[in-house]
């Protein structure tokens, strides 16, 4: 089968783990090699659980890598994931040159990633954060640094980062217009030539631009048929069970998009009500950006899908999805009722014949993802 | 895991030879079932073993990670895991690989080894490596010189097991060697403790034969029942019971012989207390 054509702006995150020895650097490198592009570092931001108790997240800046092509467009930035962990030394000693910087405070955080430079060494990249705050930096041991304020309140800590850190690798794609099945499939033949695997806890995201879904009626249809098919779609992809952020909606979002109301609501005014019902972006399908409005990321996530080191199978996925996406904007805008089976579903989306056959086959063949 | 020309021949017939009807069984029966679909596949417990230690997941798990690859089509990702897992110096041992002593003792011979231990050791190693296939082509073209001694026990052990004739039909094929050795090497597996090995060596049998009707020991009388149950004819029942049984599913079998067959529908017979009125009934 030729790549399914994909015709919807889609971004993709693909979940990867570098091999023992290498970072995503030696990735970016690679693709960097192949546009004629070029290749600079930057602070990618994370949050994880905290112990501290009263506070339940720190923010993390942690090194990440951006590639622009010869004409200088963004092709891809390759990016750590804290939830890739299985297979890693975590005695492993950090690497020269690889740290992280913590705080408790987003908003700081985000200011610092906006103006210390990447490519410098901590010091060189905490030092004028500190000048900020009109103090010097703290020296600790084992490499930590520490901003303070002029009451030597923490602002933020960096320190070196050990554990193998430098080799989960989140692919993360400028968003693709068109050539998706191309775009995909030489940036997973670089990573498979870097001796990348898939990692236990790996996922690939898909972000479907929503400029199309801008429209209380389309976001009724579509929280409908995923409320009724989400489950077995999800199956039927074959998602990684030991994905932990995926889950359900909160009910009240079902509630809103059922109401006469929210049919007749005007976008801003749909949006914010989206807004009140609880929306979190760990969940299966992320409406969150969409309903707030992201200026850097206005997007309907699907995050379901399994990765694969071949392009194909998360192209077989997109086009499933993007025949949601269709049928939501269209028929289902319109009124027209879900069929009450997956394969009914799969059936009426207007799919490519060999795209319709694929997933017809696996919805026939696996039981679970079939008929309610 | 390579194949020999031989062994990739033999594999690509077998997959041309598939029926419809073959493949949408087999598919069906392997859909969800990540387990099974990693007990049928090329991969071996010392695989399974490579990614639980990569991953920090139990063995049974980590047969379930590689099935579920293989269900959902993404088989492609496991070799580069593997590798990962290599990397990090996992290995496989003796324990790990579905091999006895005869096994060693011939391939140190077959290799010009000092010792049997020399040559466990290298097993171990193409296991690890991910090259069974060169352990497996090694004993199969090199058959034992002399038949070994039979174990009473190994054949107790067999008969008391859930593996068939067809099993021992199997391995025979797989190492050119008789009925009644097949039988005592499965039994003498399972008195060993190797008896989870034993699906890996099947599914490589399953590349080189098949079993069958006749190799069920089931009788023209199932082979009517089992057509009543499933709704095919008679022959095509005994073609299915055959896969099954070559297939490792016998059980799926014993189940439709246990169950009713399809009640016939009584024949209508003229009494005196039923005869239709001469005048058709009007």
């Amino acid at each position: 089968m030729d790549f399914p054509v994909i015709g919807w702006k889609a971004g993709f995150e693909i979940e990867l783990m570098m091999p023992r020895g290498r970072s995503r650097t030696d990735l970016a490198l690679r693709v960097a090699r192949r546009c004629g592009g070029t290749v600079s570092r930057f602070f990618h931001p994370q949050s994880e659980p905290s112990k501290v108790p009263g506070r339940p997240t720190f923010e993390n800046l942690t090194p990440g890598f951006r590639v622009r092509d010869g004409a200088g467009r963004l092709v891809a930035s390759f990016v750590d994931d804290l939830t890739l962990q299985a297979g890693l030394n975590k005695d492993a000693p950090p690497r020269e040159g690889w740290y992280r910087i913590v705080s408790d405070d987003g908003r700081l955080l985000r200011l610092l990633a906006r103006h210390a430079d990447a490519e410098s060494e901590l010091e060189g990249a905490l030092m004028p954060f500190a000048h900020l705050f009109g103090t010097e930096l703290e020296r600790h041991d084992g490499g930590m640094l520490r901003v303070v304020d002029e009451r030597r309140v923490s602002v933020a800590i960096g320190a070196p980062l050990p554990g193998e850190r430098e080799r989960p690798c989140e692919i993360v794609t400028a968003p693709i217009l068109e050539d998706h099945g191309a775009i995909l499939s030489a940036l997973l033949d670089d990573a498979a030539a870097e001796g990348c695997a898939v990692p236990l806890e790996s996922a690939t995201h898909v972000h479907f631009d929503a400029a199309a879904l801008q429209d209380a009626r389309v976001v009724a249809a579509l929280v409908d048929v995923l409320s009724r098919h989400g489950d077995s779609l999800k199956r039927l992809v074959g998602f990684n069970p030991h994905c932990v952020r995926l889950g359900r909606w909160p009910e009240a979002l079902a509630a809103l998009t059922r109401s006469a109301a929210f049919a007749e609501m005007a976008w801003p005014e749909a949006r914010a009500a989206l807004m009140q019902t609880g929306l979190t972006k760990y969940c299966d399908y992320n409406l969150l950006n969409l309903a707030a409005d992201h200026r850097d990321k206005h997007t309907f996530e699907v995050r379901v899908m399994p990765t694969s080191l071949t392009a194909q199978p998360i192209l077989l996925a997109t086009a499933l999805f993007e025949g949601v996406l269709r049928w939501a904007v269209g028929p289902g805008r319109e009124g027209a009722p879900v069929s009450s089976g997956v394969s009914g579903l799969i059936a009426g989306l207007g799919l490519a014949r060999d795209v319709e056959r694929h997933w017809l086959d696996r919805a026939f063949t696996l039981p679970h993802a079939a008929e309610r | 895991m390579r194949l020999s020309p031989r062994l990739l021949r033999r594999l690509t017939a077998a997959l041309m030879l598939s029926s419809a009807l073959t493949l949408a069984t087999a598919s069906a029966e392997a859909a969800n079932d990540p387990v099974g679909a990693f007990l049928s596949s090329q991969y071996t417990y010392c695989d399974a073993k490579l990614v639980a230690g990569l991953w920090k997941i139990s063995i049974d798990d980590a047969k379930a990670e590689i099935g579920r690859k293989i269900e959902g089509g993404y088989a492609g990702n496991i070799a580069p895991i593997l590798q990962q897992a290599r990397d990090a110096s996992l290995t496989c041992e003796w324990a790990d690989v579905p091999h006895g002593y005869d096994d060693a003792e011939r391939l140190a011979r077959v290799w010009n080894m000092d010792s049997v231990e020399d040559a466990k050791a290298k097993i171990a190693w193409l296991y690890t490596q991910g090259d069974s296939a060169s352990v497996l082509n090694a004993l199969a073209d090199n058959p034992a010189a002399v038949a070994p001694q039979v174990d009473d026990a190994a054949l107790d052990a067999f008969y008391a097991s859930a593996y068939t004739y067809c099993d021992a039909k199997l391995i025979g094929a797989l190492w050119h060697i008789d009925m009644t050795q097949a039988k005592a090497e499965i039994g003498q597996k399972i008195l060993n403790g190797y008896g989870d090995n034993l699906p890996q060596i099947l599914s490589a049998a399953r590349l080189e034969a098949q079993c069958d009707f006749s190799d069920t020991g089931l009788s023209y009388s199932d082979a009517e029942k089992l057509a009543s149950v499933w709704g095919v004819p008679v022959v095509q029942a005994k073609d299915k019971a055959a896969h099954h049984y070559t297939q490792g599913n016998s059980a799926a079998v014993q189940a439709a012989l246990a169950g009713p067959a399809t009640p016939r529908p009584t024949p209508i017979v003229n009494t005196p207390g039923n005869q239709p009125p001469a005048n058709g009934g009007k």
